[in-house]
């Protein structure tokens, strides 16, 4: 995913002699092809996240369009003061890629896991959040980000993703978007909402429910804040269940902003949040093995959707 | 611009920066008086600015990362004809723009918002690495701070930064007045060594009184030939000016009395 979207950059970069690259000495082995074909405009800041955020304001204020790369938890939360009052507060035109997302780094420990980080961004104004699944949403959602101008927040996962579905067309999708992956056959059921990159667990799961003839859809997420809450409220009117699903605490992320929906458009409809229980794990793990502590596998998203189908 | 001109102007700010304060007890009253003729000197002597062109390609840009010092910024822009007395008169007024720390475009003149500090330095860096990339801008940044903001870790990020890109076009000014929020810096965190600190970074410095015309505009003026940051250390009096406010922290967040207000302004115009 973080290839994919540094080859984008680079592709844009051509084009628009503005653009400029900052890493805070992060990045070994993706940020290599940026610096050997623009060394003008690619900075290693050196590890100063505070002072990444405030260079990058000073450059968008020089008109230049900056995108920084860091790990999430540093490129967002060691400066997130920064963010608030240069970036946000001013409303710059900068774009945060926090590679990392979620579990990505999950046998390196609690400080270099992001699970708080779309609540803290989402709750900033002018601040975009993004969030995509795959390779494929996150050339989407830039893209979107580059157009739309202003700060952003994308969550990358990782490197070496494979999309999870290959087939789908994104080109019409705008800001705020959903992806519809699959659709309800009929009235009632449930939705499921996914947001991230564990939607190839989300997939797995609605895809074996479909194939056993339930009467349940999937949507991707890539973009949090925006969201396009009248595409929401429309599935869910119909729908006696809606279950989100996300790489993220519980608290303030997709989850929450469905309920917020949900309870704001007096929608009579059930909902189950699964996502990191409001504590840390005092124990480490590859993204899978964490992923299934968090009730975030496959089959453990399937055994907690399937009693929503019997309704 | 003659000496006369020079402390006249000094006066008028002064006044000014009273009258709002006096008027709102929204105070930094001390911070303000501080820094009146570091920016005289900038605004009138140092800078390419235009204020019938505010946004100017070229222009130079002043960063006040002490954002708390506004109503000082406020005065020099009125003084130099950014705008007219309204920003005085309507300082901290329900429904405006005037605040107590700076916000970007609230006048033209004002490039930034700021009010937490160590963040002017880094935006500062920012914008003279944007001067470089643009090879035919020689557009000089100006990022004044106070000695008690150099206790924030990012401002010392920025300088590492600026010194290892060769920003010979940032000018880092400091307001050295060896006061702060609580009490002497001294006392506090000392920044009297703040001159080797800077130089064992790698900048250049100078040092100069932060009051006297001729010591200030020489040390600002002067060009840079180094190839490194400049930092231009301004040893000022904190309320300089009213001799009841000098020098005491007090004033740091208080704001005049009526009897106070009478007396400083027949002492500003004595």
């Amino acid at each position: 995913m973080r290839n994919t979207v540094v080859e984008y950059i680079i592709g844009e970069a051509r084009k628009n002699q503005d653009i400029i690259l900052i890493t805070a000495d992060l990045g070994y082995s993706v940020v290599e092809k940026f610096k050997m074909e623009f060394p003008d405009r690619f900075f290693n800041i050196g590890i100063a996240e505070q002072n990444m955020i405030g260079v990058a304001a000073g450059l968008a204020l020089s008109g230049k369009k900056v995108f920084l790369y860091s790990i999430a938890p540093f490129a967002i939360m060691r400066c997130f003061e920064q963010i608030r009052v240069d970036l946000c507060y001013q409303n710059l035109d900068v774009t945060i890629l926090g590679v990392g997302g979620g579990f990505a780094y999950g046998t390196s420990g609690t400080t270099h896991n992001a699970v708080e980080d779309l609540a803290i961004m989402r709750a900033l104004p002018n601040m975009k959040v993004m969030c995509p699944a795959d390779p494929n949403e996150a050339v989407q959602v830039i893209k979107k980000a580059v157009i739309t101008g202003g700060p952003s927040y994308i969550r990358l996962n990782r490197g070496g993703e494979k999309n999870v579905i290959s087939n789908l067309d994104y080109e019409s999708i705008k800001l705020g978007d959903l992806v519809e992956i699959y659709k309800n056959k009929k009235n009632g059921g449930v939705a499921i909402f996914s947001c991230g990159s564990i939607l190839s667990e989300a997939y797995r799961a609605a895809s074996d429910l479909v194939e056993r003839g339930e009467n349940v859809a999937l949507y991707s997420c890539p973009f949090l804040k925006p969201i396009n809450r009248e595409k929401i409220v429309d599935i869910l009117r119909n729908r006696h269940s809606v279950i989100t699903v996300e790489e993220h605490t519980i608290l303030g992320g997709l989850g929450s902003t469905m309920a917020e929906i949900i309870a704001e458009e007096n929608l009579n409809i059930k909902l189950v949040r699964l996502g990191v229980e409001d504590k840390y794990f005092n124990f480490i793990g590859t993204q899978d093995y964490m992923r299934d502590q968090a009730g975030l596998s496959a089959q453990k998203i399937e055994q907690k959707i399937i009693p929503l189908c019997l309704n | 611009m003659p000496y006369d001109d020079f402390k006249k102007r000094a006066v008028n700010i002064r006044k000014n920066i009273l009258r709002a304060i006096y008027r709102t007890k929204n105070s930094h009253i001390g911070s303000c008086f501080s820094i009146v003729e570091i920016l005289v000197a900038l605004y009138f002597e140092v800078m390419n600015i235009n204020p019938n062109n505010t946004e100017a390609h070229n222009r130079d840009i002043f960063i006040l990362s002490k954002g708390h010092a506004a109503v000082a910024l406020y005065a020099i822009l009125v003084e130099s004809g950014f705008c007219d007395t309204t920003v005085i008169d309507k300082y901290a007024a329900d429904g405006t723009q005037f605040a107590g720390h700076v916000i970007r475009g609230s006048i033209p003149g004002i490039e930034i918002s700021s009010g937490s500090l160590g963040h002017g330095l880094p935006i500062a860096t920012g914008l003279a690495l944007g001067a470089k990339i643009d090879k035919n801008s020689n557009r000089k940044i100006f990022c004044l701070m106070g000695d008690g903001e150099c206790d924030e870790g990012s401002v010392w990020e920025a300088t590492m930064f600026a010194v290892q890109k060769r920003l010979d076009n940032l000018t880092i000014i400091i307001d050295f007045n060896n006061q702060q929020g609580m009490g002497e810096s001294r006392e506090i965190i000392s920044q009297d060594n703040l001159a080797d600190k800077f130089r064992a970074f790698g900048c250049e410095v100078r040092e100069t009184s932060g009051h006297d015309y001729m010591e200030l505009t020489t040390a600002l003026g002067r060009s840079n030939n180094s190839s490194r940051p400049l930092v231009i250390i301004a040893k000022t009096t904190k309320g300089k000016g009213v001799s009841f406010m000098e020098n005491s922290v007090d004033w740091h967040y208080k704001s005049p009395s009526d009897e106070q207000y009478r007396q400083a302004l027949k002492e500003l115009e004595s």
